[in-house]
């Protein structure tokens, strides 16, 4: 199902100029700022797709994998057309650079192929998701929104990658053995880079533009892995004890 | 704790859908439930959370997860065998990791998260003196 979708947004709205200059120019840094961060998806899914390569993975889940690099410089070219429209003007493209792909000690290297496919998908994937349909929930702004749904429905898939395999023929009881005692660490690093990344987001919000607060990120980042992380590895036959204790633990606050 | 069942239809779409995909369990039949249910984000006619259609064999040997123990160095100048890219850290004052920054140590440390989930006590790098593996580095948010 090949589809190729032009994916920028138009370049006026009303919403966009009835805002002061200051709040566009938060809008459209916070746009910038997730251009480049979708560039880092699509190198984050290079090494997924490796990885379901070197597994041998069901071809229907390695051409999910495949597609959502080209998805993620997608979103890119969304947030990046956000952007220029809110600043109204210019805003330089954003060049992809390498990253840093987590590394889980010890473990075999199928063990690590393994990891890499759930940490990225069934977690900070499907963590992105609620934090997409919290943006979405409160986005009047029709451009936004635009975006934002067509950004969301593709991160869907890209969660379920990982979920697709988790519940493949490939993954029997010793490899759910691995994921139940790695789910903790995997988790708890996850969310304490998001809740590091949380930190970095500049003060303030733009609810009706897709830029809700820090405070309402973290609320829907937790609440993902209640709603949706745990939960789903659970149904999947993972024992995830030690991560709901530890989750219980963490203060919500 | 009694924790919520889930039930949203993101859950749904995503982990139901996704644990279908290939087992070919319940995807196909939930995904057609699922569409047409109308939006929860706001009244559009077709939610993202629906409009994600579904997507249209090997057997591999890994360590034994109860051997995933961490080799920790607790000394300086040798980093632990997680983090490939540390160069010369050292301990922080406070005793805490030795190659999450900002850890006191020496430049060339670069590991954004470590969390030590299963370091011996006293080391370097013990958070807990639990048992499984530690990560290094932590995947792109996007928020």
């Amino acid at each position: 199902m090949a589809r190729l979708r032009a994916r920028s947004v138009p370049v006026s709205d009303d919403a966009i100029a009835s805002l002061d200059a200051g709040a566009r120019l938060f809008v459209a840094s916070t746009a910038e700022r997730r251009a480049g961060l979708e560039l880092h998806g699509a190198a984050a899914f290079t090494a997924v797709t490796q990885a379901l390569v070197e597994l041998r993975a069901d071809s229907r889940i390695l051409e999910m994998a495949a597609r959502s690099i080209a998805e993620e410089i997608d979103h890119s070219n969304i947030y990046l057309s956000l952007a220029r429209a809110y600043a109204m003007g210019d805003v330089a493209a954003p060049r992809p650079s390498p990253i840093e792909i987590p590394e889980y000690c010890d473990a075999s290297a199928d063990a690590q192929r393994l990891l890499r496919v759930m940490g990225m998908c069934s977690v900070n994937e499907t963590m992105a998701c609620t934090f997409l349909e919290l943006c979405l929930r409160g986005a009047k702004a029709p451009q936004v929104r635009d975006g934002l749904r067509r950004v969301l429905e593709d991160e869907i898939r890209h969660a379920r990658i990982g979920w697709a395999y988790l519940g493949s023929p490939d993954v029997g009881p010793a490899e759910r053995r691995l994921v139940s005692a790695w789910l903790l660490p995997m988790l708890r690093a996850q969310w304490q880079a998001w809740r590091e990344q949380i930190a970095t987001l500049p003060e303030g919000e733009q609810v009706e533009h897709g830029c809700p607060s820090g405070a309402a990120i973290e609320r829907a980042a937790r609440a993902s892995i209640a709603e949706l992380v745990l939960p789903g590895f659970e149904r999947a036959g993972v024992d995830a004890g030690k991560a709901w204790e530890w989750f219980d633990a963490t203060d919500a606050d | 704790m009694q924790h919520p069942r889930p039930r949203s239809r993101l859950f749904h779409s995503i982990v139901v859908v996704g644990l279908g995909t290939v087992s070919g369990g319940c995807g196909g039949s939930e995904q057609a439930t699922a569409a047409g249910e109308g939006g929860s984000d706001g009244g559009d006619a077709t939610s993202p959370v629906d409009a994600a259609a579904p997507m249209d064999e090997a057997s591999f040997s890994m360590g034994d997860a109860a051997a995933m123990q961490f080799s920790t160095d607790g000394s300086d100048g040798a980093a632990p065998a997680c983090c490939s890219n540390v160069v010369s850290c050292k301990p922080d004052a406070a005793g805490g990791s030795a190659c999450c920054p900002p850890d006191g140590g020496d430049a060339g440390v670069t590991c954004c998260v470590v969390f030590a989930y299963g370091c011996s006590p006293g080391s370097s790098n013990t958070l807990d003196g639990g048992e499984a593996g530690v990560v290094c580095g932590c995947w792109p948010m996007f928020v």
